[in-house]
């Protein structure tokens, strides 16, 4: 066992030694730190584009629904067309809203074909640019 | 803060940096350079957090203990196994002074962590005890009892 005024001595006396690679470790750094820039730029670019297809898939989900909410209403009920000796009340039921059922599944039909068209555009768009920058 | 500002504040920091992580690391260079680029990675990610008025040195060294405290859990304890390895962090004294200090770098590495660190930020680093309260996340009065629990520890583990 040492005593208090010895291991004062050691311990502010002691002094760690200095790194001396500091330019490897920097140049390390620096490579790390334009990494992390890629990789946030095209987090960055995705986000954009998700929120510009999210714009795509609202405003053609609200046309095409709107659209297809006009036609059904316009058209007669196939409740009097279909319904002459239907008893069942669950079809009953059924022949009446399938305008809009059929709209629900237009309308999203319609958007999840516009979505995917966007994103082979960009697949397009993206191997494109590849084969002009291989080229 | 701009990528070049934290990239200048990096360069003037990081020698404090990683000759601390190198201490609490038990000598191992790779492993403090490991987590020092971590650290500088995660401090970059956070620089929206980063106050201008805080010290950089402090701000910093705060990341980079959390980062080793992450790193220390999911791996084994980091000590001074080989004489070789505290030599490296004492190599510039002669043999008789590098011969103590390499003692007291091994019994330093088998102090809990909370205690080890705060004689290194204490002694080593010559940090404020209010400092070294900001950068292990405790109370002053948490340091003062560190510091004086790793002190007697000390004591005891070393036999000149």
């Amino acid at each position: 066992m040492i005593q208090d005024k010895e291991l004062d001595a050691l311990l502010t006396t002691f002094q760690p030694v200095e790194p001396t690679d500091s330019a490897e470790f920097m140049s390390e750094f620096e490579k790390r730190l334009n990494a992390i820039d890629i990789a946030l730029a095209y987090h960055k670019a995705e986000v954009q584009k998700a929120h510009k297809k999210a714009v795509w898939a609202f405003a053609t989900g609200s046309v095409a629904g709107l659209i297809l909410a006009i036609i059904a209403l316009a058209l007669p009920s196939p409740v009097e067309l279909l319904a002459f000796s239907i008893h069942s009340r669950f079809m009953l039921t059924f022949l009446e809203y399938i305008p809009y059922i059929m709209m629900f599944f237009c309308a999203t039909s319609i958007t999840f074909g516009i979505i995917e068209y966007m994103n082979r555009k960009e697949d397009m768009e993206g191997l494109i640019l590849e084969l002009k920058q291989n080229s | 803060m701009t990528r070049e500002q934290f990239i200048n504040m990096v360069r003037k920091e990081q020698k404090g940096l990683r000759r601390f992580l190198l201490t609490l690391c038990g000598g191992d260079r790779m492993i403090a350079d490991d987590i020092a680029q971590e650290a500088l990675m995660k401090a970059y990610l956070a620089l929206d957090k980063y106050d201008e008025r805080q010290k950089a040195k402090l701000w910093l060294t705060k990341i980079a203990y959390n980062t080793f405290l992450n790193h220390h859990s999911q791996s084994v304890r980091h000590i001074f196994e080989d004489i070789d390895a505290a030599a490296m962090i004492s190599s510039q004294y002669s043999s008789d002074e590098s011969f103590r200090y390499q003692e007291l770098l091994q019994a330093m590495s088998q102090l809990p962590d909370s205690e080890r660190t705060t004689l290194i930020l204490h002694y080593f680093e010559g940090y404020k005890v209010e400092e070294i309260a900001q950068i292990t996340n405790c109370t002053d009065a948490a340091v003062k009892k560190r510091l004086q629990r790793g002190r007697e520890e000390l004591k005891r583990r070393i036999k000149l």
